[in-house]
Parts: C-alpha cells; structure tokens; sequence
C-alpha cells in the first residue's frame, strides 16, 4: 500500500512538472532567440558602422575546426559561433565579424564579437556576455583593457601582467587573470580563423 | 509562540535568517554577491524556488516516505531550477549572463533542501509557503546587503553609480576572501545582536 502511494504521488508529480516544464519552454524560446539574435546584430553594427551589408561565410565549416585544432584551439579553448564578412555598399569587404565563445577553466563562457580589418589588424572588440560571476570579470569590458588590442596587426596576442615589451604584449586585469586570459584565446582565435579564411579562399578580398 | 503565518515570516526574515543565522545557502551567497544587483537576483530565484518546492512537498508530503520523498523532492526543485532559469534568460538575460552557473545550482541549495526537508514535510501547504516566503526574503534581504558592501568597498559603485572615487576602491572585496570578509562581519553583527556567544 505504501509502495502504490509513493509510485501515485511520483507520476502525479512528474505529470505535473512536465506540464509546467513544457509551458515555461514555449514561452520562453522564443523570447531568447531574439535576445541572442538582437545583442549580436548590434554588436555587428557597432564594430563595422559603415557597412552596407553582412553575409555569411562559405568557409565556416568543420574544415575551420580542424584548422583551429592543429594549431592548438580544441572544443574546450573556443567555439567559432559565426563568420560574417562586413561589405560596403559597392559590394566589397571592408572586414570580417568573427564571433567566438571563450570558455574558462573554472566552467565560465566569454561571448564576443570580434572585428578584423581586411589587412588582419583587429578593428574592434564587443563583448556580447561574460557568464559565471560578473566581479572584477566585468572590468576585462573595459576600453581600457580592449584598446589594447586595437589596430595591432600580429599572429596572436601574449597576456602579461606587468611591463609590456612586445606590440603582441597586452596586461591583463588585476585580480582577472583568467578572464584576462580567455579574451585573449577568444582574440587569437579569431585572427587563426581570419589567416584561414584567407588562405582557403586566396584572399577574401576576392570573395 | 504558535506556529503560524506571521511567526514564519518573523522567523525567516530575522530569527532564523537563513544566511546570518542558520548559515544556509553560503555558497552562492559569497560567489555572486560581487554586486548588489547580482545579490538581490539571486536571491528572487531562490525565493521563487524555495516557495515553489515547499508548495509540492507540502501537498505530496503524507504520500511519500524514505527515499521516495528525497527523489521527488531533487525533481520538484530541479524542475523548478529549470524553469526559473529559462525565465530569467527570456526576460532578463543581462542577469542570466552575469549569475551564469550559480542559477542551475540552486536546485541544490542547502535552503531548499533544509526547508523542504525540516519545515515542508511536517506542516500544512499555507505554512509551507510562508515559511518559503519568510526564509526567502531573509536570504534575500541579507544577499542585497553582502552585494551592496562589496559593490561599494570593492567597485566604489551602487547599482553601477559611482559612490566611491575611482581609485579608492578596495579589489580585495570584490574577490573570494572579501566575500569571506563580508560574511564573518555580518555573522558577528547577527551574533551580537542575537545574543549568541558561539
């Protein structure tokens, strides 16, 4: 008799929590599509005002994600979310719009959206999110820390927390070493996928 | 004193605050109380799924026993985990973002598990609940105070305004051992207040 009220008051509870679970999913879907869809439009928008127009990479393909992985971007450093290329409205590429997820040792995602001019230097950076704790994390947001990057044409970027001595040397956010760190992967990233893009298509200029 | 609504909310909110009290819940107390936005976020959602859960258990209480009530109960409040998560992403993702995983865990926050445990399954729906509202605005009230110290001392910021001039902030607050700091000094106060020695 126990054992037939505890397996009742299982299904009743599972019927119920399911329903709930359901309705809570169709309400809110597509609510997070656009929230997604409305950050990283105006981020794109802000890192290449005078585009006309942005299309879609051919190239953002597995064949990227095994380039990245043989020169040391796994799964578990980066994930390429979109590849855009910025057009003007004569039709030609100004840029291109990478988008990078950056994942964090400690579990942590750092989503951005990354400009890279036609000749590699980086134009500009937008954060779209930084998950887990939003502390001193919040200070790697900064057009301080982010400038850093700006305008600099390298192969990748060396996080270093005291004096800087290269061009590719960018110091890191006290007490944020590690999100410092990720925004760094999710930069190089980025520009292995600009010099992949280049390579696989001799020179996206001609896309 | 007789069991009853207001007794609940006494208890939660100030008696037996859940965090400066009971030390319930500390884990996301100290990890995502960086401000004072995060703290009082925080603290809705297991409000939310702290009177949610107590609710269920309360009614399906007499019908579970042993390991039945422990498996039901880690379903109701992962359910209602879930569901709070995906709210807030839809109409709040700024928050979603800034709480990231401490959100799924409050399925396993200690508050919940003690209420539910200890309060919702030997008493009625009504009481239930308000204990759930009591022991929730407790934790919330004492989340907003550790968030607002360590947003003010740490960031020299209150809701993102400047209170402090740049530069005369304290980092070390904003960190895991300010968050420490925070807590102690606010459990010594309750203690003091409170009247108890250990």
């Amino acid at each position: 008799m126990k054992r037939t009220k505890n397996i009742i008051a299982l299904i009743l509870i599972v019927l119920l929590m399911g329903a709930l679970l359901v309705a809570t999913y169709f309400f809110s879907k597509d609510k997070i599509s656009a929230n997604e869809l409305i950050d990283v439009d105006e981020a794109h928008d802000m890192i290449f005002p005078e585009a006309d127009s942005f299309m879609q990479s051919a190239y953002f393909n597995d064949l990227l994600k095994t380039y990245l992985n043989s020169v040391g971007y796994t799964d578990e450093d980066i994930a390429i979310t979109s590849i855009l290329y910025a057009k003007d409205p004569d039709g030609r590429v100004n840029g291109i719009l990478i988008d990078v997820n950056s994942y964090k040792r400690n579990g942590g995602l750092i989503k951005t959206s990354i400009g890279v001019r036609i000749d590699g230097t980086i134009k500009d950076i937008i954060i779209l999110g930084i998950s887990d704790q939003k502390g001193l994390d919040v200070q790697v947001d900064s057009e301080t820390f982010l400038n850093q990057f700006n305008d600099k044409f390298v192969d990748e970027f060396n996080l270093v927390n005291t004096n800087i001595k290269k061009e590719s040397d960018i110091l890191e956010v006290t007490g944020a070493s590690e999100a410092s760190q990720c925004l760094v992967t999710a930069v190089n990233g980025a520009l292995k996928t600009y010099t992949f893009l280049d390579g696989s298509e001799g020179g996206f200029l001609n896309y | 004193m007789k069991d009853n609504i207001f007794k609940r909310l006494y208890e939660g909110m100030i008696r037996s605050n859940p965090v400066a009290v009971l030390c319930l819940g500390l884990c996301p107390a100290l990890a995502v109380t960086t401000t004072a936005i995060n703290g009082i976020a925080m603290g809705f959602i297991t409000l939310a799924v702290l009177i949610c859960t107590n609710f269920i258990m309360s009614i399906f209480n007499k019908l579970l026993s042993g390991g039945w009530w422990l498996f039901c109960f880690l379903f109701v409040s992962s359910t209602f985990t879930v569901i709070a998560d995906l709210l807030v992403r839809a109409i709040y993702p700024g928050i979603h973002e800034a709480l990231g995983i401490f959100i799924p865990l409050t399925a396993i926050n200690t508050l919940i598990f003690e209420r539910a445990n200890n309060y919702s399954a030997r008493h009625n729906f009504v009481l239930s609940i308000f204990d759930g509202i009591g022991m929730g605005f407790g934790y919330t009230i004492m989340l907003f105070i550790i968030g607002a110290i360590r947003e003010i001392l740490g960031l020299g910021t209150l809701f993102g305004h400047q209170i402090i001039p740049v530069g005369y902030n304290i980092p070390i607050i904003v960190m895991a051992p300010g968050g420490f700091f925070v807590l102690a000094f606010i459990i010594a106060i309750a203690n003091k207040l409170g009247g108890r020695k250990s």
